[in-house]
């Protein structure tokens, strides 16, 4: 589904606001200077695309990390303003923020939440951490919750900041161009940047009814996973083309049509060639025509927030009638752009349409296509069933299904034997999060008798609820960092800090190549995965499976009471033979906190209303308490295995899988923990199916 | 003539250094192997130890770090890593031969 975009806000290298970022742009300036603000004597690269009223030396107490907030409110404000969205409800206000490492010193999600309270969008409050596609990927998350009727407005975006750690993450990379970056040219290497970027975006009919601007779209969007490597991108190029690819018919757009493509263009050796490989194959004879430039040659490489500053950099340049030119271009290297906007100033030029792309480590490839909103639209596709079709779960009760229903003291998973589970998969470094993950999400396919194969591969997806990184890589690059300095940090556990490393190594182990995403909702994150999953699989063809579900990993020293492990469920569009487990609704809602009217939680009523269900038709609530919320039987998932944060949401609705199919109840509904992001609810029912099952 | 001594002293100083290359390739790149099983001739990527490019990047940190060699461009570091007597060689010679 498209969205209109009604408001727009950026703070970036090239200054604070979305007209001095354009006015800067079109007088030829860039945004990369000194960085004064850290020091920088241990490294060969000293520059950065900072923004330049906070490149001073941070006062003690204020650490580099709280500027990712800062940035965040400074843009989702600006864009708020412009909207000037007065009359909506605060909790029909959903706020989508996509970062990579956010603020060092709080969970990911605290980011999105503090962000939320400050602009005081009381709706779904959702995370999506991708490495450096996490704010492109907001914006596609964006379109979903609009389709889902889950929020009339939704602001959403980036922000993430330029730290020490970071820059001598990459530094040790050796992908940090000496100079400033020059994409697709002449030497090779990035610059980093920061900053914040945030769109609003409305259903063209609600922004029409209230007079608000329709002229730009975010018209679809595209998702994949590498499952090549934990850093560099699949050389030839075909995990970018399956989210390039997934864009284009999202958006229900031909090659023909795109007039510019904003690229990833990090200037790296190994990124460049890989993205126009997969342009070529993707446009095909468009793409020797179609001009291809990279913003971070103005803005550095802004991270989890360079999808949406360099989305925001296009539709103004599109409004304007310029494509974005690529600056320091000297001379191309091979597989460059035969048409890169090689100049200073952006090149007038009419165009409708363009595509925007980014990729980043773990694998995650995010692309949109955004631009003039077309007259004519195509009606929405009738929404496929989507089932769970199998289920899997590692946690204190050990890796058995049944174990979920039967409980267990709460604490650390037992001894796993990974290489009984996952025979084929080389388990090196792998950190416990990545285990669990992997062991879960290898148990359900099992349990599913899906064996992912050949052209499947490419159309299984994984998406995946977390709230941290895992505690023991986390120790492991301190270690590393305190015996031999920042200069000589790991590269390896470096490349773990972003949340959905984890979700690369799974992908990658098991060759799950279809839609992939990270998200965080608190203790919602596990439900939030599968029901945005369920929602990717209803109404888009790019995927016929998605493994879902939550993952999480123990710090040292455990509160009494809490757990870990994981949870997947394998979602499919294809009946199973016999009963079968269906996903009859889903839906999202705003923080825990003040009901209005009947006291019910809009979470549970959209899921229960889209079902087609009441309260009374649910044989089973698994989930915490809820006031106004009668049903015939209830299962505590905490009580049963403890506080497991982003697994305990999954593990509820795996249990709730195995009873239905146990025949022990006919439905279920099942909740996610109350929290500062989001509420989430799904709805199970038992369907008796015919026994050779279907094959649409 | 060879001074006996001093080619034995050569000897167990390049004893040493690789088995220190051995303990670090171990710890740092978390191979599931103990130092004895490494071949000091295995190929270090691909067929052999089956190393990827991310843990190429740790042994450059590694040898500038421990030993303060630094390994320039792409094509020396294809030489440099090819196995652990390659590396053992880099180190021994950035030493001027001197253990």
């Amino acid at each position: 589904m498209r969205a209109v975009v009604t408001g727009m806000g950026a703070v970036t290298a090239l200054g604070r606001g979305v007209a001095r970022q354009w006015s800067a742009m079109a007088a030829g300036e860039d945004g990369i200077r000194p960085i004064e603000r850290f020091a920088t004597d241990a490294f060969d690269v000293r520059i950065g695309g900072v923004v330049a009223d906070r490149n001073a030396p941070r006062p003690a107490g204020a650490g580099e990390a709280t500027l990712c907030i800062e940035f965040g409110i400074d843009a989702a404000r600006e864009a708020w303003a412009d909207a000037a969205l007065d009359g909506v409800a605060p909790g029909r206000v959903a706020l989508v923020v996509g970062s990579s490492l956010g603020d060092e010193r709080v969970p990911l999600h605290r980011v999105t939440e503090a962000i939320g309270d400050a602009i005081g969008a009381r709706g779904p409050r959702l995370t999506v951490s991708t490495a450096c596609t996490s704010s492109t990927g907001a914006l596609g998350l964006a379109l979903d919750l609009l389709e889902q009727g889950a929020a009339d407005a939704v602001i959403a975006g980036g922000a993430d900041v330029l730290t020490p750690l970071v820059h001598a993450g990459f530094h040790a990379l050796g992908v940090l161009a000496a100079g400033k970056c020059a994409p697709f040219s002449h030497p090779a290497g990035t610059t980093l940047g920061e900053g914040a970027g945030f769109v609003v975006l409305e259903r063209p009919d609600a922004a029409a009814a209230r007079g608000a601007r329709g002229d730009l779209a975010v018209l679809g969007y595209g998702l994949s996973a590498d499952g090549y490597h934990e850093t560099g991108p699949d050389p030839s190029g075909a995990g970018v083309a399956r989210a390039l690819r997934g864009a284009l018919a999202h958006a229900g757009v031909a090659p023909e049509a795109i007039g510019y493509v904003n690229a990833h263009g990090t200037g790296t050796a190994a990124g460049d060639p890989a993205e126009w490989r997969a342009l070529r194959q993707v446009l095909g004879e468009r793409a020797e025509r179609v001009p291809v430039s990279s913003s971070k040659s103005f803005l550095g490489h802004a991270q989890g927030a360079a999808g949406a500053v360099e989305v925001i950099a296009t539709l103004v340049a599109l409004e304007r009638g310029a494509v974005p030119p690529t600056r320091n271009f000297v001379g191309p290297r091979p597989n460059a752009p035969p048409d890169p906007v090689a100049q200073d100033r952006p090149r007038p030029e009419r165009y409708d349409l363009a595509l925007c792309n980014n990729s980043g480590f773990g694998g995650a490839n995010c692309a949109v296509v955004v631009g003039r909103a077309p007259a004519a639209v195509a009606p929405p596709p009738a929404p496929r069933a989507v089932y769970a079709v199998g289920a899997g779960a590692v946690g204190p009760h050990g890796g058995a299904l049944d174990g979920l229903l039967a409980g267990a003291r709460p604490g650390r998973v037992p001894a796993l034997r990974l290489d009984a589970i996952a025979p084929a998969v080389n388990p090196r470094g792998f950190d416990p999060a990545t285990r669990y993950l992997i062991a879960a999400a290898a148990l359900a396919l099992a349990d599913a008798q899906v064996r992912v194969r050949g052209e499947l591969r490419e159309r299984t997806g994984l998406v995946v609820g977390m709230n941290h990184v895992s505690p023991e890589s986390h120790a492991a690059l301190q270690r590393t960092i305190d015996d031999r300095g920042l200069r000589y940090l790991s590269a390896t556990m470096f490349s773990r800090m972003v949340l959905n490393a984890t979700t690369g190594a799974c992908s990658k182990a098991l060759a799950l190549r279809g839609p992939c995403s990270t998200l965080s909702a608190g203790r919602a994150s596990g439900l939030a995965a599968i029901a945005a999953a369920a929602h990717l699989l209803a109404l888009r063809d790019d995927a016929d499976r998605i493994v879902a579900g939550g993952v999480e990993e123990l710090d040292a020293a455990p509160e009494p009471g809490e757990s870990e492990g994981a949870g997947c469920v394998i979602l499919g569009v294809h009946p199973p033979p016999g009963p079968r487990v269906r996903l009859a609704g889903w839906a999202f809602g705003g923080p825990a906190g003040p009901r209005g009217g009947d006291g019910s939680d809009p979470a549970v009523r959209a899921a229960l209303a889209m079902a087609g269900a009441g309260a009374r038709d649910i044989d089973v609530a698994i989930g915490p308490a809820l006031p106004a919320l009668e049903v015939a039987r209830r299962l505590d998932p905490v009580a049963l295995l403890g506080e497991a944060g982003a697994a305990t949401s999954s593990w509820a609705l795996a249990a709730g899988v195995a009873l239905l199919r146990r025949g022990d109840a006919r439905s279920a509904l099942v909740i996610a923990e109350p929290n500062d992001s989001a509420t989430c609810a799904i709805v199970l029912t038992r369907e008796q199916g015919s026994q050779h099952g279907g094959s649409a | 003539m060879v001074d006996l001594r001093d080619l034995e002293a050569q000897v167990a100083a390049r004893e040493a250094l690789l088995g220190r290359l051995r303990e670090l390739l171990v710890e740092r790149l978390q191979l599931r192997r103990t130092v004895d099983e490494l071949d000091p001739d295995a190929p270090l990527f691909g067929s052999g130890f089956g190393l990827d490019s991310l843990d190429a990047v740790e042994l450059v940190v590694c040898l500038e770090s421990e030993f303060g060699v630094r390994v320039g461009d792409a094509i020396a570091l294809r030489q440099v890593f090819r196995s652990l007597n390659t590396m053992t060689d880099l180190v021994l010679a950035e030493r001027g031969g001197r253990p």
